[in-house]
């Protein structure tokens, strides 16, 4: 390891601010790559499932209004 | 030639099933590959001569600068795939990079902005390089706005294509045009990368993230894709019976 | 009479005398990009300073920004009255190849648009007191860059002209294209300023006119088409 402590690895010879500044924004970004797919995922298995789930409802309302 | 294996590329449903086992691997190697070569970067090279510690950015510019051009020139292929042969996975590809080869594009103008100050002494400067990063995330945006100005899926495709290749001809020009304006108006160029050629102490952590990115962006992109293929094919039996059953 | 009895140049300059006429009809169409440019032209004096030294150094890009920004907004009218009244459906049954008539409507456009800024341009360069030597210079440069910012334009037009309120979405898909032209455009002017040759910066500007009067139309043409369908 290039540094001594951890306050040098923070302080970096005075350039401290910007190199962990751009490391702490592209984690953001990263994060929001890994997070908003995930998030849309879930919306739309969401969505299909309950359509799934209404659609086998009427069906099964169908069905029933059939046999009486 | 064996074009049953072409025709099995273009079917959402294989390309559901073998993204799904793909995922998991890149999702593993790119996150190990971005963590160690983040770590030798940052922690473990030596400090540039030049600029010390401050140079350790470019392990973050140049992996994101170059997705950013790279996701692009793929979004135009995409785009000349659909226009061609109209396979409707090429869509989904152009409309999934998008917002990813924007976000990186994002990324490499903040990183590049941030990394100017202690090496130029301003938070923004026109060289041609930053500016012509600028102009392509006005390109990225407006392909992502023609998208969501346009209600018909597949007119929605087609003109994204139409779009994203008429931006990948214009690509070029602008660098060249950016590279000549800047040429007139400043003296020295100035590089943000070292030349000669980089100490290995500082190229391998290089060379290991731009790989970590790349597979970080396709690992994301089959993410995205994967959920707009079952968007768009929800009234299919295998997304049915999938979801369903 | 069937269509196939027009030749193509009969079409083209058909489509062209069209668009001329009916854009002396509404003056407005011809006489607000121009009244914009001037009043462009005079805020930059008004917004910066009317200092003759810093003017002067500025006033190749204040005509050529102003020049662009107007174009931009006449674009909305190359398709978008068509579209309206459904002559544009009719231009898509055509049996000419759309490149041409496409190319014929862009011709007609930058004739109401381009050449009047181009007439206007030493008017607003003796206002921002743009040095002598260098009006041949900004003059070649807007006779070879207002076609192309209407070839440009005219495909996020196409792509444009089914949206609801897409002039902004217009403007942001052709300011992209705009960029060369406007960087070639004043550094010609700059390099007359400075005394030095410009050639090279008009001849720039002329191999990017003649790719874009080849490739631009085919693009129209395509976006035109696609949506269409939709």
């Amino acid at each position: 390891m290039y540094f001594q402590d951890i306050t040098s690895v923070l302080h970096m010879d005075g350039h401290g601010i910007y190199v962990w500044s751009t490391y702490g924004i592209s984690l953001l970004i990263v994060a929001y790559n890994v997070l908003a797919p995930l998030r849309q995922k879930k919306q739309v298995i969401g969505q299909i499932k309950r359509q799934i789930i209404n659609e086998k409802q009427v069906q099964s309302e169908k069905n029933t209004a059939v046999k009486q | 030639m064996n074009w049953t294996f072409f025709h099995k590329l273009g079917s959402p449903k294989w390309f559901y099933d073998i993204s799904g086992r793909w995922l998991p691997w890149l999702a593993t190697i790119s996150a190990l590959l971005m963590a160690t070569g983040l770590t030798w970067g940052l922690l473990f090279a030596p400090p540039d001569y030049l600029q010390g510690n401050s140079y350790r950015i470019i392990f973050l510019h140049v992996p994101t600068a170059f997705l950013a051009s790279a996701v692009y020139v793929m979004m135009a292929c995409a785009g000349a795939v659909t226009l061609i042969w109209r396979v409707k996975l090429a869509d989904v590809a152009l409309k999934c990079m998008a917002p990813v080869g924007a976000s990186f594009c994002l990324l490499a103008l903040i990183t590049g902005a941030i990394w100017g100050k202690p090496t130029w002494g301003t938070w923004w400067v026109w060289d041609a390089r930053l500016t012509s990063v600028l102009i392509l995330l006005f390109l990225y945006i407006g392909v992502i706005a023609l998208r969501g100005a346009i209600r018909s899926t597949t007119t929605a495709a087609k003109a994204c294509a139409v779009l994203s290749i008429v931006g990948v001809v214009n690509i070029p020009i602008i660098k060249f045009s950016v590279q000549w304006w800047n040429t007139l108006h400043q003296g020295a160029t100035l590089k943000l990368t070292e030349k000669p050629a980089m100490a290995p102490e500082m190229l391998w952590p290089l060379l290991i993230s731009i790989l970590a990115f790349y597979l970080f962006f396709t690992a994301v992109l089959l993410l995205r894709m994967r959920t707009e293929i079952l968007n768009r094919e929800r009234r299919t039996q295998w997304v049915q019976q999938r979801l369903g059953g | 009479m069937s269509e196939q009895a027009i030749s193509g140049w009969q079409a083209f300059s058909g489509v062209i005398r069209r668009d001329l006429t009916l854009a002396f009809r509404s003056p407005g169409q011809i006489v607000n990009p121009v009244a914009f440019y001037l009043m462009v032209a005079s805020l930059f004096p008004l917004g910066i300073a009317p200092e003759e030294a810093l003017l002067s150094r500025l006033a190749g890009g204040i005509v050529w920004i102003g020049a662009l920004l107007a174009v931009l907004l006449s674009l909305d009218s190359l398709f978008r009255s068509d579209q309206e009244d459904g002559s544009l459906d009719q231009l898509l049954l055509s049996l000419h190849p759309l490149p041409l008539l496409v190319l014929a409507k862009i011709t007609a456009h930058w004739l109401t648009s381009g050449l009047a800024l181009i007439i206007l341009a030493p008017v607003l360069a003796l206002m921002l007191h743009l040095p002598a030597e260098a009006f041949p210079a900004l003059m070649f440069s807007l006779l070879l860059g207002t076609p192309l910012l209407s070839l440009a334009g005219g495909i996020g037009a196409a792509l444009t002209v089914r949206v609801q309120r897409g002039g902004l979405l217009l403007t942001l898909l052709s300011l992209p294209l705009y960029i060369p032209v406007l960087i070639f455009g004043t550094t010609a002017v700059q390099s007359a300023m400075d005394g030095m040759d410009y050639n090279g910066h008009l001849l720039w500007l002329g191999a990017l006119l003649v790719l874009g009067i080849c490739l631009a139309p085919l693009a129209i043409a395509a976006s035109l088409r696609i949506v269409a369908d939709g």
